[in-house]
């Protein structure tokens, strides 16, 4: 079987091609317009490029943007004055802390701080809660694109096995939850057992957020498994991935590399249509995944 | 091999044990942990449950109030209670009795609940602090098979835990629980249900197998590796005309037959019961400390 490298441009045009075909149905119901608040602290050159990235996306498409630049040395209390306003804005549905915020910071207050039902990077524990209880709630955005990367992979979900090998799961765990209730069997691997090669060879669908070098050899690999290689994302500066590329790409049906961060083009989209999600769900529209 | 019985009775009696000592100490500092149950309707199974919440807060020396309300109350009186409660210092951790009439949403009633005097675990920001590892009130069937586990000498450290059931009171979190890395976790977890083709392919991995699906003789012994340790979380009610109540009640596991090849099994009763409002008692009192300290 040829292997694939699965394309993230190419998926993220069919998704973006689908919103931009809502939209245009949405704007003979309603005159009303998406809107996207976005709350900056300090001046990382990387994350002004992701904001001016998201922006761009987003006047692109018509919506509406509040973007609000505060100083590195603004307070927590400052911060959540902000997000505060914005909360209480109608005209954004959306609305998000870029991050990293600086070191200083209690970053789960301030995530904590928006409000649930506009919390589009899905960073608010209620999020999180409903994630796990199969309540309707937000997706943290990479973990949206790659719930579509695996669908784009073309394999149904019901019935596989997914195993997640990372000692926190950042990203894997709800990922994992997202698998669960799509009727996936889901293992989790928080620690490196001795039989972790063979509970690895059961795997459908692998997931690795796991930055030990060389870790996942070719052997561990189920014949025609898709694999999902997260490396660590602790950071927006890079990352290291655990498996042996080469060695897994022979006995792989496909394989997904995260890029780095949180800001792929493929999240940005996800964003875009989680604030789709939002503004459908406040005109009180069904949703249609 | 016949496996060891583990007793939750047991193991529920010296839990109740270490938690009547502290409470004993946290009177001296002139902390008293309560606990509000808010009870709706009259059904009967609901009723015992209270009964019992209410009799084990007594017997460990806790405070305890039930506040009963007619089947036909409003949500909106349902939500003044729990906003009394969360208001009141008496009160370190309330509860609400499922299942509740139709008529009220329990997503909203849950949420309501103050998340620092939700004992059950069930608010949804506790539940997302579950899934992410931080602190939390831990729901309490699952903790209670994680304390079975533990306190019997089956440390899931490093063990692969196969968890049959993804409810959200018991499967999921018990998962949660047995993945994060402290003291009595640390696990493997595989968590299927029956959008899996062939359970018995996950439960002969099992090093630890729980049962947790509602469904007598759901697992057999040949679905079940030689040494396991089973944990039979399933109650269900099989019709018995030899008995006065007109019927017995079973796990999920076949008992007879699945202990000649376990190493250690719960029964049913007298296994997982016990342990759940264990496990809610001794959520009130950290509830308690957790309030007084901060
Ligand atoms: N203190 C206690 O002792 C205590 C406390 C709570 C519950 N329980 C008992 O534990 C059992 C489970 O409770 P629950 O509330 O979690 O039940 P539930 O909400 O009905 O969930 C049952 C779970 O088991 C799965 N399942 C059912 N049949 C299966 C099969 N044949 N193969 C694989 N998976 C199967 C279901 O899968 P799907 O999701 O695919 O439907 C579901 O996830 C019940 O017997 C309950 O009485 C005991």
């Amino acid at each position: 079987m040829p292997m694939k490298l699965l394309n993230e441009a190419e998926i993220g045009g069919k998704i973006y091609a689908g919103i931009v075909a809502e939209l245009e149905e949405l704007s003979q119901k309603t005159d009303k317009v998406p809107g996207l608040g976005m709350v900056v602290v300090g001046e990382d050159p990387a994350s002004l490029a992701s904001i001016r990235c998201k922006e761009k996306q987003c006047r692109k498409l018509g919506f509406y943007v509040d973007i609000r630049f505060l100083p590195a040395t603004a307070s927590q209390e400052d911060i959540c004055a902000t997000v505060r306003q914005l909360n209480k804005d109608s005209r954004v549905q959306g609305l998000f802390c870029q991050l990293p915020l600086p070191e200083t910071l209690q970053k789960k207050n301030i995530l904590a701080a928006v409000d649930p039902g506009k919390d589009v990077c899905g960073r608010h524990p209620i999020n999180a809660g409903k994630l796990f209880s199969g309540n309707q709630g937000f997706l943290p955005c990479n973990v949206y694109s790659l719930m579509q990367v695996i669908d784009f992979a073309g394999q149904p979900i019901r019935g596989k096995t997914a195993v997640m090998i990372s000692r926190r799961g950042v990203v894997s765990r709800p990922l994992a939850l997202a698998l669960l209730r799509r009727n996936a069997s889901v293992t989790f691997c928080p620690v490196l057992t001795g039989n972790l090669p063979e509970i690895c060879r059961t795997a459908d669908i692998l997931v690795a957020e796991t930055e030990k070098p060389g870790l996942i050899k070719g052997n561990w690999i189920k014949p025609g498994a898709m694999v999902i290689d997260i490396g660590t994302t602790r950071n927006n500066r890079g990352k290291a991935s655990g498996i042996v590329l080469k060695e897994v790409a022979e006995v792989a049906s496909c394989i997904f590399t995260l890029p780095a961060g949180e800001d792929s083009p493929l999240a940005i989209t996800m964003l875009i249509k989680n604030t789709l999600h939002a503004f459908k769900q406040t005109c009180g529209m069904q949703l249609q995944h | 091999m016949t496996a060891k019985i583990i007793s939750g009775n047991e193991v529920a009696k010296e839990i109740r044990q270490e938690l009547k000592g502290r409470v004993a100490e946290l009177k001296e500092k002139g902390i008293v942990p309560g606990l509000g149950v808010v009870l709706v309707g009259e059904d009967p199974a609901s009723i015992s449950y209270v009964t019992s919440k209410a009799k084990g807060s007594q017997e460990i020396g806790m405070f305890e109030e039930t506040i009963r309300l007619p089947a036909d109350v409003p949500e909106e009186e349902v939500l003044k209670v729990i906003d009394g409660l969360n208001k009141d210092p008496k009160f370190s951790g309330i509860l609400v009795q499922l299942p509740l009439p139709d008529h009220i949403s329990v997503e909203k009633v849950i949420g309501y609940i103050s998340p620092e005097k939700d004992v059950d675990g069930f608010h949804p920001v506790n539940v997302g602090k579950l899934l992410r590892g931080e602190p939390c009130p831990l729901p309490c069937t699952p903790h209670g098979v994680q304390q079975l586990l533990f306190r019997s000498g089956n440390d899931p450290a490093g063990k692969h835990v196969v968890v049959c059931g993804r409810s959200n009171i018991v499967g999921k979190p018990l998962a949660a629980i047995l993945m994060q890395k402290a003291e009595g976790a640390n696990a493997v977890v595989t968590v299927v249900h029956t959008g899996a083709k062939d359970i018995s392919y996950y439960t002969k991995q099992a090093d630890i197998l729980i049962a947790a699906m509602g469904r007598p003789n759901a697992i057999t012994a040949d679905m079940v590796k030689e040494g396991t340790v089973v944990i039979d979380v399933g109650v269900n009610r099989i019709p018995d005309e030899s008995r006065k109540s007109g019927f017995r009640l079973a796990g999920d596991v076949d008992f007879e037959a699945v202990k000649e090849k376990a190493s250690f099994i719960t029964p049913v009763p007298g296994g997982v019961g016990p342990m759940t409002v264990t496990m809610l008692l001794y959520n009130t009192v950290e509830a308690a400390i957790r309030l007084n300290e901060g």
